[in-house]
């Protein structure tokens, strides 16, 4: 019976060992009544996971906090976050996978309403004279059904009798002078075009640019500039699978006056450009890990860029830097870098999959 | 002292571990441990938690509810009738085997079986088994398995069985069986349908219409229908035949769950047909069986309910499987085993890909004395795609005392790559290796004064896990062998039973704790709860029965991060039962039911925002001639 009893305590023993202990917590739990004054980050999060989240910091980095909108409200916002749009006293967080868009209080992120009826993959809102007006993939596999839904800001509703259909692939949106601009990355498939919606008529006119434009930004000149990203032709070997072949990228330079393509900066032969932002007369671009800084008014792409990693997100902001680091299985790091002077002024985690910066 | 020492040490020693893919289990009526068969020719270590039709009508309405009340088996499932995954000790879905009578039914496209898409109410018998077992079950069997059987016998009797159940949300349970034995035949046919509108009210407040109305879980609806037909023919009593086969046929839609359940528009089908012929035959102390089976597995998904296109992908396997015992001496018996088995699967993505597999093993059972037995058991497979790690089984059982018995094993075991991880479009990956995992447990089983106790410890370390990954700049992922992980903790069997006069009492209930830890974060693996547990409390007086069902699931995290936002609130689910024996003699019983389930009406997750059902009702009959 000895051996009974020692098995026994043995078993007894181990259920101490093994008895569970507590996880971690983020470090990251300071909340604020405002976020002002600051950078919101918004992360996608995963596709179907519905776990796509809110991050701010404040503009003098005294602190910076996560999950701000679960927070507020005790809810999440339950989606993949494609991107945010503001007005004065709005945001209005648009939802990809499950085609919503929450909207809340700028700055209290307070939850004021959601918007589901008229939307199918929402992707960017813009917004123009009290209107928000939604680029919409329509279903993912038919390159038939894209559009913009109008969505009415008074009433959080859409205007289903003012949605425009458009070509496949819509993406970012801009209005000025009354028109929309609307580039066609291609959604699941690959596009070369810029729609110009005139809003007075509600006529659709085309401007053929290179393959997949994403990024598109007005200059203090009145130019469009437009990021083409080239199409994706063959992938390389795993784990991996950087694109080997694509076609050609640009950034590519639009009078909107005449609807031509004046200027069309293009990158060598099968590297492309992903990201871009404007800030200030200078155009700052992503392209094989590193960051370039080029005028609006240059002439031909940049030479030495800043090695900046892996990113999904970046903006530029008075030649400061702001960076999302490439995560979908991990915590995107936040790098805030003096593009000058190239030193980092700032780092934190924000959400899973971070991809957009804005100013708050 | 000398013989205990000696004893001992052989237990130490003793390798391996081999249940009998055909062992005979008692038909119990209720949820227990396998009692040990002292009779066995091999060792048996894993724990195994058995039961039957008893069990199934308390939670007939789905596979993942009946597991998930009665089983330490870990579910995902998305929403109500949504795909599900099982998860053994906090390994992944690809981990838990799903046999239906004894042949791996796993689809060969994801590796996994959804336990929404098929049913399990006809089985005469299921066996979960925890642990690795490669060695007798090849692919897949790192976290445990789960068996359906079918059980043809020849005594001659005639039992049928039916059962109808209606509830909330217009859902209704439906299964029909009989068996029969002749001396020399046996018969089984048996059918189901089940049905269910299933939009169910999102009980979370938080997330409600414009008009502040709760949501409704719409898209949900669910159709399915099976039947089986199994013969036995018993030429003699060392020559019998047994051919199984069964069809099944689901239709659901996938709901969307919470912010936005209007967005639900897909659909998915499912066809399923197996067949398996086996024969049994002794001959001069050799016992051979052999098993040829034919299974197809086919999924239509629909991305949008309402337009005609869909994806699909299709697989048939064919294999044959045999096994030869035979008694050495009294203390040692042989088995040798073989497997060939052709699968072939494609989808519209994937062009058609044929992979073959041929594997063979051995198994040494030295059994002693009574109170000893130890089992030594080796396998290897080769695969036309890749190499396999050899498994390994070693496993003892010792007898301690009256009414303990003292069991362990140590065992290597594999899961290969799927169709999908390796022929997907750009993001399969033809590189990948086989997951590998060594393993340990130790238990002990106890059985006194109507108690019956199991406990066992196990730890397991997995290599090359297969993990899809994003790929950076672009919307990929990819599967790539990256993760180790360490999972160990405890497995917790009770049950329990006493009468006293016309009251009965009946407890059975299951506990587990899991440390399951990716070796680089050392954090919690998504979707392992470190608590789980379920148990069924019933008490009866006369002819009526109350039951009250009780699972708890601690936070899982679902994802690697391990982080508070990224997981899923504590499970608390109570379910309260009544039946009514109107009319109970030997050969009849009719029995009339009710049940609420979620009394509490409490709100519950097990993937993030897929709300599951509050409180609801059903009634039952379940009539046995």
């Amino acid at each position: 019976m000895k051996t009974t009893k020692l098995i026994f305590k043995l078993f007894l023993f181990n259920l101490v060992l093994i008895s569970c202990n507590d996880n971690d917590k983020p470090g990251l739990e300071e909340f604020l009544d405002r976020y002002e004054n600051g950078i919101m980050i918004s992360s996608e999060g995963n596709f179907g996971d519905k776990d796509g989240s809110l991050s701010f910091v404040a503009g003098d980095y005294s602190f910076a906090s996560n999950f701000l909108y679960k927070e507020v409200n005790g809810a999440q916002l339950g989606g993949l976050v494609q991107s945010v749009a503001f007005d004065d006293e709005n945001a209005y967080i648009i939802l990809n996978d499950v085609s919503t868009i929450v909207v809340a209080d700028r700055y209290t992120l307070e939850k004021k309403s959601v918007i589901m009826a008229g939307l199918e993959n929402p992707r960017y809102m813009t917004i123009f004279n009290g209107k928000g007006y939604i680029t919409n993939w329509g279903k993912g596999a038919d390159e038939t059904d894209d559009y913009i839904a109008v969505l009415d800001l008074a009433s959080n509703s859409i205007e289903e009798s003012s949605k425009i259909a458009l070509d496949n692939g819509v993406e970012r949106i801009l209005a000025k002078d009354n028109k929309l601009y609307v580039s066609h990355n291609g959604g699941w498939s690959s596009n070369n075009i810029i729609s110009v919606i005139d809003l007075v008529d509600n006529s659709v006119g085309e401007i053929t640019v290179n393959d997949n434009p994403d990024d598109i930004f007005f200059t203090t000149s009145g130019d469009l500039v437009v990021l083409c990203k080239g199409k994706p032709l063959v992938y390389g070997a795993p784990p991996n699978y950087d694109v080997v072949e694509a076609t050609t990228s640009s950034i590519s330079f639009v009078d909107v006056s005449t609807k031509t393509v004046f200027k069309s900066l293009e990158f060598s032969k099968n590297i492309r450009g992903t990201i871009m932002s404007y800030s200030e007369g200078n155009i700052y671009y992503y392209s094989d890990n590193r960051v370039y800084k080029i005028s609006e008014t240059a002439t031909e792409l940049g030479a030495d860029g800043l090695d900046v990693g892996d990113i999904y997100g970046m903006r530029a902001k008075n030649d400061k830097l702001y960076t999302l680091e490439y995560a979908f299985s991990e915590l995107s790091k936040l790098r805030i870098i003096d593009y000058e002077t190239e030193s980092d002024l700032y780092a934190t985690a924000v959400g899973l999959g971070a991809s957009k910066i804005y100013f708050n | 002292m000398k013989n205990r020492f000696v004893s001992f040490f052989c237990f130490l020693a003793s390798v391996s571990v081999f249940a009998q893919k055909d062992s005979i289990v008692n038909y119990l009526e209720e949820v227990y441990v396998v009692a040990d068969k002292r009779n066995k020719q091999e060792a048996l270590v894993q724990k195994r938690i058995v039961f039957n039709a008893e069990t199934i009508v308390k939670n007939p309405t789905n596979f993942t509810s009946l597991l998930r009340y009665n089983s330490p088996i870990v579910f995902k499932d998305f929403g109500n009738g949504g795909t599900s995954s099982a998860r053994f000790r906090g390994t992944s879905a690809s981990n838990t085997v799903v046999l239906w009578n004894g042949i791996n039914i796993n689809s060969v496209g994801s590796g996994q079986t959804d336990f929404n898409s098929l049913s399990a109410n006809t089985a005469d018998q299921i066996i979960i088994k925890s642990g690795g077992s490669s060695l007798q079950y090849g692919s897949g069997s790192i976290g445990g398995a789960v068996h359906l059987k079918d059980v043809l016998t020849f005594e001659p009797h005639k039992d049928y069985q039916f059962f109808s159940s209606y509830g909330s949300f217009n859902t209704t349970s439906n299964f029909f069986k009989s068996n029969y034995g002749g001396g020399k035949w046996a018969i089984k046919v048996a059918g189901v349908f089940n049905k269910s509108n299933n939009d169910y009210e999102y009980i979370d407040d938080r997330y409600t219409d414009e008009d502040g109305d709760s949501w409704k879980n719409e898209n949900g609806n669910y159709i399915n229908y099976g039947i089986d037909f199994s013969l036995g023919c018993k030429f003699s009593d060392v020559n019998k035949i047994y051919f199984y086969s069964t069809g099944y046929y689901g239709d659901r839609l996938f709901s969307n769950g919470l912010p936005n359940p209007s967005a639900g528009s897909e659909r998915n089908e499912d066809f399923n047909q197996r067949n398996l012929l086996k024969w049994l035959y002794k001959f001069g102390g050799f016992t051979q069986l052999l098993n040829a089976s034919f299974i197809t597995q086919e999924y239509r998904y629909y991305a949008d309910k309402d337009a005609g296109d869909f994806d699909f992908g299709k697989s048939q396997k064919a294999l044959l499987d045999y096994s030869l015992a035979y008694k050495l001496s009294t203390f040692w018996s042989l088995k040798y085993l073989m497997l060939i088995e052709s699968t072939h699967g494609e989808t519209n993505k994937i062009e058609s890909k044929v992979r073959n597999a041929f594997s063979y093993g051995g198994i040494v059972t030295f059994k002693p004395s009574s109170k000893l037995i130890s089992t030594l058991g080796v396998r290897k497979e080769y695969n036309s795609d890749f190499e396999v790690p050899l498994s390994v089984s070693l496993s003892g059982e010792q007898k301690l005392g009256g009414c303990i018995w003292l069991k362990a094993n140590v065992s290597a075991n594999y899961r290969v790559p799927t169709y999908n991880e390796m022929y997907w479009p750009i993001a399969g990956n033809k590189d990948l290796i086989p997951e590998h995992s060594k393993q340990g447990e130790l238990g002990v089983e106890l059985e006194k004064y109507g108690f019956k106790l199991n406990a066992t410890f196990f730890y397991i370390k997995i290599k090359d896990k297969i993990i899809w990954r994003p790929v950076r700049n672009s919307n990929l992922w990819t599967p790539v062998n990256l993760d180790a992980a360490v999972n160990k903790g405890a497995e917790l069997f009770l049950s329990y039973s006493k009468k006293i006069n016309r009251h009965s009492f009946h407890f059975s209930g299951n506990y587990i704790c899991t440390i399951a830890k990716d070796s680089e974060t050392k954090k919690q693996l998504p979707y392992a709860p470190i608590h789980l547990m379920n148990y069924t409390m019933e008490y009866g007086y006369k002819r009526v029965k109350m039951y009250l069902q009780d699972l708890y699931q601690s936070s899982v995290y679902t994802n690697r991060l391990a982080l508070d936002f990224y997981s899923l609130a504590p499970v608390r689910v109570l379910n309260l039962g009544v039946d009514i024996a109107i009319c109970k003699n030997n050969k009849k019983t009719l029995v009339l039911g009710g049940k609420v389930n979620n009394f509490t009406n409490e709100l519950y997750y097990f993937t993030n925002l897929r709300p599951m059902p509050g409180r609801n009702y059903a009634i039952n009959i379940n009539y046995k001639f």
